[in-house]
């Protein structure tokens, strides 16, 4: 039996501050996720404690299918997506955008000063200034990659969508990213 | 869109992940330098307050205080319920005896201090069940 499964059925049992210490584990991804999808820190906070609030109320239909942070991933997801939807706020970027503008990583040219850029604390900033542009699918997805560490399967499996299509998306996100390191920094495109 | 183009740049995205992963010193490729910069923003957490240092004790909390408060609603509405069926069932007997008597049907006599009796019985057995699975908990 895993760490996770010992910790489900301890909270099942109501044994003393099992619960707390399942959300003390699982607190950062939720973080993470919440916050990156409404970007708002009073919402996500709440959308947070929302979230584990579910998570001790539906805990005993956790079947250990997937791993647990799968699972409260995908009650985060469906938690902060439904926010967005009452907020009236877009989960995806628009169509047009998405399909018929140019490329993102076609916009950018091939160099510019790298040394200096990584040197460059500023650098770092406008990513993140970036990175906050993305639409919030988008951040959410590069998030569970790159910050959380999760494989492609699993984030296919929190966010409902086919494995291709978050491939896709990372992909996308990515060379956004580069075009803007690249715009921002005013090396002509 | 340009498909080879588009897996050389995927290509490119993969190498930069793997340079960083591995820590490895800024190689030739500019492309794979920019990509570089790019995940590693990617992996560092957003830059804001997070949530408080107790937010693990206190959402247990309200896990556990909204869970006694909803037993406690359960419990109280059961009894309601149960109190109102007595009710209903001693104000409505006449009625019901008149009604079967107008189909020459004879009600029999309803013995109320034994059904109230095996009624808080019941009730008390249940407490105290309740009771015990609470405090296992």
């Amino acid at each position: 039996m895993t760490e996770d499964e010992e910790l489900v059925q301890a909270v099942l049992a109501r044994a003393p501050r099992a619960f707390e210490r399942l959300v003390a584990r699982h607190q950062k991804l939720v973080w993470h996720m919440v916050y990156r999808m409404v970007q708002h820190p009073e919402d996500a906070r709440e959308l947070s404690q929302e979230v584990f609030l579910r998570v001790y109320e539906r805990l005993d239909q956790y079947r250990s299918e997937s791993s647990l942070s799968t699972w409260i991933g995908r009650v985060a997801f469906s938690i902060a997506a439904r926010h967005l939807e009452r907020k009236k706020l877009p989960m995806h970027e628009a169509r047009a955008e998405d399909e018929e503008a140019e490329p993102a990583w076609q916009q950018v040219s091939d160099g510019f000063d790298l040394e200096a850029a990584c040197a460059d604390h500023e650098t770092m900033q406008l990513l993140q200034q970036a990175i906050d542009k993305l639409p919030a699918l988008q951040r959410t997805l590069v998030t569970l990659y790159h910050l959380e560490e999760m494989g492609i399967g699993e984030i296919a499996e929190v966010a409902g969508l086919p494995e291709g299509t978050v491939k896709n998306y990372l992909f996308r996100a990515r060379a956004k990213l580069r075009a803007a390191l690249e715009s921002k920094l005013g090396v002509a495109a | 869109m340009n498909t080879r183009d588009r897996e050389n740049e995927e290509r490119l995205q993969a190498e930069a992940e793997a340079a960083e992963r591995q820590q490895l010193p800024p190689g030739a490729d500019p492309v794979v330098n920019e990509y570089r910069l790019v995940v590693r923003a990617l992996r560092q957490p957003p830059n804001i307050a997070g949530l408080p240092m107790d937010f693990a004790a206190r959402v247990a909390r309200r896990a556990i205080y909204a869970e006694e408060r909803g037993s406690f609603e359960d419990w109280f509405v059961t009894g309601l319920m149960l109190a109102m069926a007595v009710g209903a069932l001693y104000y409505l007997q006449p009625v019901a005896a008149n009604i079967f008597a107008s189909f020459n049907m004879k009600v029999p006599s309803v013995p109320w201090p034994l059904l109230i009796a095996t009624a808080l019985s019941v009730g008390a057995a249940w407490a105290v069940d309740q009771g015990l699975a609470h405090r296992k908990h």
